[in-house]
């Protein structure tokens, strides 16, 4: 029985279905809504909101000063990262120039290495030679009744010792050329020794006089190869004297003694032509590179200030200067540019502005201190040399540079005053109104690196100097300067301050491609 | 009139100087703004060397985009905006580094109304700073900013039920720390 009516019950619950009402999903839905967060919120949510904004929405912070000086440097950040990369690169380019063109004389001139293996005396064989040079050379030579008999064999040592000058010189003329054809010819009939010098003499000399006969700029030889074409005994390097040695001349000593003077010839011709060959230092067209350093002496003039009507002021002031120059010469003239870097530091005229009020924590005078200019001098100058010596060489030039102030530093003094100064101020009409701060007037303190703009960043010079320069070796000069630079430009700066430099430079300069 | 035009003479030049980037200009257009802008950037952060930071990246942005910026509209306004995507950015750097103290919310009771009312702008200040990044950012821009929670999924990258979530656990848990400085101080 009991079991019927829990089985009943059971049943009827199971079956029961409540009808479906749309409204009570609404109410459910808000629920959910409200669980999420994201329902309408209860009336305490809107008071905490509306409270809130109220308070915050125009919420201020009183401003710090200091604040600015952070921003300031964040703002700075990219230049200053600018502004070391280019410091660093420029003093490693600089470093990697010094290096390459200090060591660049040193290397070795692989067209100046003698081919010292012994070859067939055919290979002397000249396509340039002509038949009227062969004859001429030729009885030139059986004059001299030269009655040695050397082999073929034998003269090829001698061949070897002269191919360096042969091919140096086989460009230079086609009388080399013509002398080395008929000393093949007549190999036969002259010793080693005495071919090889007589052919060598005759070769050099017949060098010098086309060069001497003047028109052709021969490509300049080494020294190596000038010595090796005189083929003069005792010459180090060349180790000819074995040749000469009287085991192997078949020559009597009285012929030996009437050719001497044609054999070694008794003047050192090849020094003459050695100087004919080696340009002087006015001479050619040369690429130059050179490095720069010096101290400046820097004439800063202050105008008439209209603003404060204060007279003008005008100081010396030392700096210095340095960087890397390209020049190209042509004979006497030479253009030069290049990259130096300057450092202007100089003090302010006392021009005071006086800030602030009585009532609000006093006067504030403030005032420039210094400046302190970091310049980018590109020159265009042109030079000419005056005086041209074998080692010296004094010139003058003249031109103009582009100045850019790339960073400009200026320190402001910042005083705190009080009623009686301020009466006494230098500045006119009491001064008591002025509140001009320094720091807005537009343009005036910000170099091309902090953000300033290139026409407030930028003044002409012109260049008018003389110098003197001493050569050593084929390449390499040092130099001393002073070059005065006239700004004929506007002012830079908040005082407009013009600046006339004096630059006593001293340098190193490097030829590039040939020697000088 | 004469005065509204000249000051927005003197706002256009200031503009202009700063599209220039001239540094006087930049210096100025800080000073002026520097108050609002440092007070939306505390809602933001934990601490004031946090809302500087984000002070100083918005003001980056600012110098660097105000060639963007459209003459009429508000500059204020613009900044402001600026000022609340970088804190949003913030935001998002910050979370990458903490773990969301999610479950602390849940056991806060609801305080008075009126202990609410009397907490100073400071106090409030203070109580939003010690929220969690989350529940920090959703506030800011629901209750003062004035965004949807579809925008603030958007902006955060976030879901819409996240948003509504978190704004409801930052709402009872400053409700309580405001409470509990009404009892600690005694108003």
């Amino acid at each position: 029985m009991e079991n019927n009516f829990d089985k009943f019950i059971r049943e009827r619950m199971e079956r029961m279905e409540v009808p479906k009402d749309g409204a009570q999903w609404g109410k459910m839905e808000q629920l959910l809504d409200q669980q999420a967060g994201g329902g309408t919120p209860d009336i305490e949510d809107v008071y905490l909101d509306g409270m809130v904004y109220d308070n915050l929405n125009t919420f201020e912070v009183p401003y710090e000063e200091g604040h600015w000086d952070a921003m300031r440097a964040r703002l700075d950040d990219p230049y200053a990262i600018r502004r070391r990369v280019m410091k660093y690169k420029v003093i490693e380019v600089a470093l990697l120039l010094l290096f390459v063109f200090t060591f660049w004389q040193y290397l070795p001139n692989s067209t100046a290495k003698m081919d010292r293996t012994p070859r067939p005396i055919a290979d002397l064989s000249s396509p340039a030679t002509t038949p009227n040079d062969q004859q001429q050379t030729a009885g030139e030579l059986s004059s001299d009744q030269l009655t040695t008999s050397a082999t073929l064999e034998r003269a090829t040592l001698a061949e070897s010792a002269s191919a360096g000058a042969l091919a140096g010189l086989q460009q230079a003329s086609a009388t080399t050329l013509a002398a080395a054809g008929t000393y093949n010819r007549t190999a036969s009939t002259t010793s080693e020794a005495n071919a090889s010098n007589l052919l060598a003499t005759q070769t050099t000399r017949s060098t010098y006089s086309a060069l001497r006969g003047g028109d052709a700029m021969v490509t300049p030889l080494s020294n190596l190869q000038l010595l090796s074409a005189n083929l003069v005994p005792n010459e180090p390097g060349l180790n000819l004297l074995p040749t000469l040695a009287p085991g192997q001349l078949l020559m009597n000593p009285s012929e030996m003694m009437r050719i001497q003077p044609k054999l070694v010839d008794p003047q050192p011709d090849h020094l003459a032509a050695e100087r004919l060959l080696v340009k002087s230092p006015a001479e050619g067209r040369r690429l130059r590179v050179g490095m720069v350093f010096g101290p400046d002496v820097n004439y800063v003039m202050t105008p008439y200030d209209d603003k404060f009507r204060q007279d003008p002021f005008n100081q010396y002031a030392l700096g210095y200067s340095g960087g890397l120059t390209l020049s190209f010469q042509y004979n006497r003239w030479e253009v030069e540019t290049g990259a130096i870097y300057s450092a202007k530091s100089y003090g302010a005229r006392n021009t005071y502005e006086i800030q602030g009020s009585f009532f609000q924590g006093g006067y504030v005078r403030k005032g420039l201190a210094g400046s302190e200019l970091d310049i980018l001098r590109i020159p265009l100058n042109v030079r000419y040399n005056m005086v041209v010596k074998r080692k010296w060489n004094f010139y003058m030039l003249t031109g103009a540079s582009v100045n850019m102030a790339l960073e400009r530093l200026h320190q402001f003094t910042n005083q705190t005053v009080g009623n009686s100064e301020i009466m006494a101020s230098p500045v006119p009409g009491g001064a008591l109104n002025l509140v001009t701060d320094l720091h807005r007037d537009p343009g005036t303190y910000d170099g091309l690196f902090e953000g300033g703009s290139i026409f407030e960043n930028t003044y002409l010079s012109a260049n008018l100097g003389v110098g003197v320069e001493r050569f050593f070796g084929g390449r390499m000069s040092i130099f001393f300067e002073p070059v005065y630079q006239q700004q004929f430009t506007r002012g830079m700066g908040p005082q407009k301050d013009q600046i006339n430099t004096m630059s006593l430079q001293t340098g190193v300069r490097v030829n590039l491609g040939a020697k000088r | 009139m004469d005065i509204a035009l000249q000051l927005q003479h003197e706002e256009k030049n200031l503009i202009e100087a700063c599209v220039n980037k001239e540094r006087w200009a930049q210096k100025q257009l800080y000073e002026e703004h520097y108050g609002k802008m440092m007070g939306v950037c505390l809602r933001y952060s934990n601490n004031q060397d946090d809302a500087l930071d984000i002070l100083h990246e918005g003001f980056l942005k600012v110098f660097n985009h105000i060639s963007k910026y459209q003459p009429g509209t508000s500059i204020s306004a613009w900044i402001r905006r600026i000022m609340v995507n970088t804190s949003i950015d913030y935001y998002r750097k910050s979370i990458r580094r903490r773990t969301e103290d999610i479950d602390q919310a849940y056991h806060v009771s609801a305080p008075n109304a009126d202990a609410i009312s009397q907490c100073s702008e400071k106090e409030i200040l203070q109580a939003i700073q010690t929220l969690s990044p989350a529940y920090r950012t959703v506030f800011n821009l629901y209750v003062i900013e004035g965004y949807s929670h579809r925008e603030i999924a958007e902006q955060l990258g976030i879901t819409e039920s996240t948003s509504r979530s978190n704004l409801v656990k930052a709402r009872l848990k400053l409700k309580a720390l405001l409470a509990s400085n009404y009892f600690e101080y005694g108003k």
